[in-house]
């Protein structure tokens, strides 16, 4: 072969070889989601709900205070809940994940405040303030802190969130959320289906489509 | 070894570099056009980092245009290689040397901005960081 010959030889070697690397990651991307079937768990009194109990769309949630990508989707239910709110319920269930140290210990202090009738305003606090508290170097008080903001009797806050009947429930919704076949956070479903969105109008056009079913 | 072959294993490591480093980019970015909303996994951790509002200038994804920087690195060494002019390794320098800074830039930026660190990125500005020392090596010698 001429040297010309080689160098367009290599040349389109090259072409070919790159070619097959975006192909290749393509593929390797594109592969569909893990599907993790219908819910499981059928939402009940024993589940943290907010919005209209009757209404025909329900949003359940499987989130973690800690994750970086659940409080960008609070900001997204959050408008929905806002627009939407007599027509759909939200559910949140725990699911916090190893590898955020704290997760656990906040998804306690919303059960503490929970039984002081206030979930929604620590679920709220820990969101807002996920950048805080995440790198915080005394949990406890900056937990004790939010507990104040949001006016909660602080000694029985303090002794509810030490108790192992709450610490069991979020171990519990650990396991559910095993069980359910979660891998990982936020997870959502509108009524029994997984639904995926990346935005408030994706989000809204799948509630829509729902309650004209 | 002699100076020659010992620089020609320098080309051809960052040639391979390079093609580690366009691969690692190449999956970025489609992770990023095409992949699944973000999400934390119980495994693998967050995308915290590869979706932060610093992985794309005017709306182009940082990890594409670091496949487009290993694939015109590539087209730099291989004609270097088949030419050996010190234009084109001056062309392979100046390129490696752009790609290096902006690799120091992009650590910077997850060690105190984002303050989080994605595998996928960390390989891809070591590499950076790597070709450019290589490429500043091969260049003295060369001289």
């Amino acid at each position: 072969m001429s040297k010309k010959g080689q160098e367009i030889f290599i040349w389109l070697l090259i072409v070919i070889g790159l070619g097959a690397i975006v192909l290749g990651m393509y593929a390797a991307v594109a592969k569909p989601a893990v599907v993790i079937g219908d819910l499981v768990i059928p939402v009940s009194s024993a589940d943290w709900r907010k919005g209209n109990e009757n209404a025909k769309v329900t949003l359940v949630e499987y989130s973690d205070f800690q994750c970086p990508a659940c409080k960008y989707y609070y900001g997204i239910v959050k408008e929905l809940e806002k627009e939407k709110g007599d027509d759909v319920q939200m559910v949140y269930r725990h699911f916090p994940l190893q590898q955020h140290a704290f997760a656990k210990t906040a998804a306690i202090a919303t059960e503490a405040a929970g039984k002081q009738g206030k979930f929604w305003e620590m679920h709220d606090m820990l969101f807002d303030r996920q950048e805080e508290w995440s790198v915080s170097e005394n949990i406890q008080q900056s937990i004790v802190e939010y507990a104040t903001l949001i006016g909660l009797d602080i000694p029985k806050f303090i002794s509810d969130v030490q108790s192992v009947d709450l610490a069991s429930r979020v171990e519990r919704a650990i396991t559910e959320g095993g069980t359910q076949g979660i891998q990982g956070t936020p997870t959502f479903f509108i009524n029994e289906t997984q639904v995926r969105f990346q935005s408030y109008e994706e989000l809204k056009q799948l509630v829509e489509d729902e309650l004209n079913k | 070894m002699d100076t020659s072959k010992n620089n020609t294993i320098i080309v051809w490591t960052i040639l391979a570099l390079s093609v580690a480093g366009f691969t690692d980019a190449v999956y970025l970015a489609m992770k990023r056009i095409i992949g699944s909303p973000i999400n934390c996994f119980a495994f693998s951790g967050c995308d915290t980092v590869a979706q932060s509002t610093y992985s794309a200038i005017f709306g182009i994804p940082l990890s594409l245009l670091g496949a487009i920087f290993y694939a015109v690195t590539i087209i730099l060494i291989t004609y270097y290689l088949q030419r050996r002019t010190k234009k084109g390794l001056q062309r392979v320098l100046a390129m490696a040397i752009l790609g290096g800074v902006f690799a120091l830039y992009l650590f910077a930026l997850q060690a105190f901005v984002i303050k989080a660190w994605c595998l996928y990125c960390v390989i891809s500005d070591t590499i950076g960081v790597v070709t450019a020392l290589l490429a500043i090596d091969l260049w003295k010698k060369e001289k």
